[in-house]
């Protein structure tokens, strides 16, 4: 596999999401994978790694986070002049209708449907272009 | 004779887990884990008659069992998830309690296969 430069931020609630989506990112070849259990700490890293100049090109989001949906970690990307353009893909178990409407206002780049698999993250990555 | 619904194993340990015994160990540890506190946070939303905040946690439930080959839990979470909002407490209790059995079952049987894991590993 090749080695992929590009900085990943997974943020879901759930430690076996998260163990599970790193070891099939690096899988597929990325080194730089970071993690954030919740979204006060999604958006800490995400503004920090701005800050020192490593933005992440990828952020890889649970959708149903208890305590605050993903929706709000999503809007601060959109909203925040720096970090806007950065590639998010949703995770979630349930692609509701009213999910879906909700993500797409939010310009969300993709849905993922749980559970992850290698080659289901394979195929969203490429047509990113991540 | 209740008899647990599986998925083949060797076929998730492949697909879910990438054919890695090491990852599967450490995702079976992880959930191990945190079960717990879930089950503890949906027994208490049954208690306090919160069953949005139930079908909310159900659903938690749900995704990190999805990821093992057992069928009867990752069903009785759904239930919870889906028609909690709609049960009375006493449904709700009884439907913890089924869920509850079905963990302990798939966590005997998880404790079987890490061995095998370690070996393997």
């Amino acid at each position: 596999m090749p080695y992929r430069s590009q900085s990943i931020l997974i943020v879901d609630d759930n430690s076996t999401e998260r163990i599970l989506a790193r070891a099939m990112l690096e899988r597929l070849g990325f080194s730089t994978i970071h993690e954030a259990e919740n979204g006060d700490i999604a958006r800490k890293k995400l503004s920090t790694a701005f800050e020192v100049g490593s933005p992440y090109n990828f952020v890889l989001l649970d959708w149903n986070m208890s305590g605050g949906s993903g929706l709000s970690v999503l809007r601060f990307i959109r909203s925040t002049k720096n970090i806007k353009f950065t590639k998010v893909v949703i995770m979630t178990a349930s692609s509701t209708q009213e999910n879906v409407e909700v993500a797409i206002e939010s310009q969300v780049d993709d849905f993922l449907v749980k559970p992850l698999t290698l080659d289901l993250l394979k195929a969203k990555i490429e047509k990113l272009k991540i | 004779m209740n008899v647990t619904e599986k998925r083949d194993f060797s076929e998730v340990l492949e697909i879910n887990f990438l054919g890695d015994w090491d990852l599967f160990l450490q995702v079976t540890e992880a959930f191990k884990q945190s079960l717990p506190k879930m089950m503890t946070t949906l027994v208490d939303a049954i208690k306090a008659n919160e069953n949005a905040k139930a079908s909310e946690i159900a659903h938690k439930i749900k995704g990190s069992i999805a990821h093992f080959h057992h069928i009867d839990p990752v069903t009785t979470a759904r239930r919870i998830e889906e028609e909690g909002k709609g049960l009375s407490q006493n449904q709700l209790y009884a439907l913890y309690s089924t869920l509850e059995m079905q963990l302990n079952t798939l966590m005997l049987d998880l404790d079987v296969l890490a061995k095998q894991g370690s070996k393997a590993a």
